[in-house]
């Protein structure tokens, strides 16, 4: 039902997309002669490139997909994925944690953790970081090949193997350097196959007030059209089902956060950045085109779901909510258009994975590989480790996107179980870069038991001993605590530790120098150009974001 | 740069000064992918008969599409041509 019918030509468009992609892989191989240029892309990117590679990178093919699932389901109020969720995070990357990141000069995120706490934390944090990365590479290679199935027929081992010998081309050649500009080219390619859907959709259903007043007399209801009415605390009305305090504090602040700030695989495009100036406004540029894409999701979820029959209701054989996007794009759009759809949705499966693989080589070469397995190597050792590690991680990714397809359930948990990681990981940066008492095993054991907090609320809510009403106030409350625990837990045994020696802090945190005589501090580049200071940048998304935040309320 | 960033700290120095950046230009390669997929749907816009507009709601969205993507494609090409890499000092002060 769901199957489309490409033509050659879409076929073609397609084919033109992997002869790009895989040509950047193999001149990009010229371009790498040390590990650095490897792993790290060199440091030399322009801002625009790192910005937009740091907004595709999440624009992977399951977060469409599934933000325009989430549209037909909540309505208008998915914005807060984007507006709540990301952008503010985003813009705190941008201005007040980047500095510290790029002048502390590490090669990764698990690095900062190394020169801040000692060895305990790294490891922990570097060994969980790589699994959940192969894990999350292989989910994505089974969810690629499982549109890949429904499109077009193709058997899954095939797609799965398929897109991963395609990434591994162009990665295992060029490295970090190819992933990103595979990103950038992404980034173009799915909004060329995204905006075309949007007006067409809007046009099927008869415009923007027909859309409204369809959305009106569906299931949704009126506040399917409002993203803050409706959720009030104790009178949650809103499709959403989370009151303004879950939303504000869950979704913006504790989860959000979380994953903006100390994901390696977003934080990586940064780091990649030319210089301190464009690796703040990498997240900062990104930070626009987030504030934009739920137009391009959000629409054609509701509009599948007022204009297909029966969207939604699986139970009585309709389409699930997932399927939006497929379907309008076979619906809708003609020969020629429809091969570039084709192609964005391909190309940001293959980016996702792209980002996992790319940010997997870095952690295990320079953080498992470097300071304890393989010591004092030369660089030749770690640039042929970084190409071992991708193709061994493509392997495993594989491998994990096979048993996904037969234990689909538990690859569902075990995402959900890493998401825990990152609402604890925020507050021990937080506290490692701005407070200078932190102790290594302030870090160590606040970083420890926040995952077991938050570790414990998710069984307690899985074996059904606490409700916490819906999906998003149990990942709140699960961040929630897995924070507050970290915070408390990390300031206590600081504070009973001995006061951490001033070289170990020197030049990383807040307000104690550097060997350069440096003071690390929130003061801001100067640039000339108005579109090039942070804090302008900053700024200006933020009040878009609440100017539309008014509007939609 | 305002502050130069040498805390001196880490194991290894980071080479920096990237080949990939001076081998081939980004700009060129969206340009030029951008342009080609253009000028495909622009024919393909001009063939497109009744039926492919009845299932697009009557937009002529193989034509339009074209021709923005054309658009973005000289946009990204003037560019690169204007700003060629190499002379971009604009982030010194």
């Amino acid at each position: 039902m769901l199957r489309l019918n490409p033509g050659w030509l879409d076929y073609t468009l397609l084919a033109l997309y992997f002869v790009v992609v895989l040509g950047i892989g193999v001149v990009a191989r010229r371009a790498v002669g040390t590990s650095a240029d490897f792993l790290l892309a060199g440091r030399s990117l322009p801002a625009w490139v790192t910005g937009l590679a740091f907004v595709a990178a999440n624009l992977g093919a399951t977060e469409i997909i599934g933000m325009a699932a989430n549209g037909a389901e909540y309505g208008v109020a998915t914005v807060h994925y984007y507006w709540i969720g990301a952008v503010p995070a985003m813009v705190f990357l941008g201005i007040v944690m980047m500095p510290f990141y790029y002048r502390s000069k590490v090669r990764s995120v698990p690095e900062f953790l190394r020169l801040r706490f000692g060895n305990y934390t790294h490891v922990l944090n570097a060994v969980v970081f790589a699994v959940a990365s192969v894990l999350i590479a292989g989910v994505n290679l089974y969810a690629l090949a499982i549109v890949l199935n429904a499109l077009l027929g193709l058997p899954q081992i095939w797609g799965i193997v398929l897109s991963a010998a395609v990434v591994l081309v162009y990665i295992g050649f060029g490295g970090l350097g190819s992933a990103i500009y595979g990103e950038v080219l992404q980034f173009f390619v799915i909004l060329a196959g995204l905006i075309p859907l949007a007006i067409v959709a809007v046009r099927h259903v008869g415009g923007f007030h027909a859309l409204a007043d369809k959305v009106t007399q569906s299931a949704l209801g009126s506040e399917g059209l409002h993203a803050w009415q409706g959720t009030g605390i104790g009178s949650v009305t809103n499709p959403i089902g989370a009151n303004w305090i879950s939303i504000v504090l869950g979704l913006g602040f504790v989860l959000s956060f979380g994953y903006w700030t100390t994901n390696f695989a977003e934080i990586q495009r940064a780091l990649s950045a030319k210089d301190r100036s464009a690796s703040q406004r990498t997240p900062l540029i990104a930070a626009f085109p987030k504030i934009f894409i739920p137009a391009l999701t959000i629409i054609p979820g509701l509009v599948a779901l007022i204009a297909i029959p029966n969207f939604g209701n699986e139970a009585s054989g309709g389409l699930e909510y997932n399927d939006a996007i497929p379907a309008l794009i076979g619906q809708l759009l003609p020969e020629g258009v429809l091969g570039i759809a084709l192609t964005g949705l391909f190309a940001s499966f293959m980016a996702g994975v792209a980002a996992n693989v790319s940010s997997l080589n870095t952690v295990v070469t320079y953080d498992l590989l470097q300071p304890y397995l393989a010591k004092g190597r030369g660089d030749r050792y770690y640039l042929t480790a970084g190409r071992w590690v991708t193709l061994v991680g493509v392997v495993i990714a594989i491998g994990t996107a096979l048993l996904a397809s037969s234990f689909n359930n538990i690859m569902t948990y075990l995402q959900s179980l890493f998401g825990i990681f990152n609402a604890p990981i925020f507050a021990t940066f937080i506290l490692g870069m701005f407070w200078k008492r932190t102790t290594g095993w302030g870090g160590f054991s606040g970083l420890g038991s926040g995952v077991l907090a938050g570790t414990l609320v998710f069984v307690l809510a899985e074996a059904g001993v606490v409700d916490f009403g819906s999906g998003i106030a149990t990942s709140f409350y699960q961040a929630g605590a897995a924070f507050i625990v970290d915070v408390v837990v990390t300031v206590l045994v600081s504070l009973a530790t001995t006061r951490p020696e001033p070289e170990r802090l020197a030049g990383i945190v807040y307000g104690v120098p550097g060997a350069d005589g440096v003071v690390p501090t929130l003061r801001q580049p100067k640039e000339r150009v108005w579109y090039r200071k942070p804090i302008l940048l900053g700024g200006l998304a933020l009040a878009i974001t609440v100017v539309l935040n008014i509007i939609f309320a | 740069m305002s502050e130069p960033t040498e805390p001196g700290q880490p194991q290894s120095t980071v080479a920096t000064g990237s080949r990939m950046q001076r081998l081939f230009d980004l700009r060129y390669v969206i340009g030029v992918l951008m342009g080609v997929y253009g000028v495909i749907l622009v024919i393909r816009g001009a063939l497109d008969g009744p039926e492919q507009l009845a299932r697009a709601a009557g937009t002529e969205i193989n034509l339009w599409t074209g021709i923005a993507l054309l658009v973005v494609a000289a946009i990204f090409l003037i560019w690169a041509r204007l700003r060629p890499l190499g002379i971009d000092v604009t982030e010194e002060e």
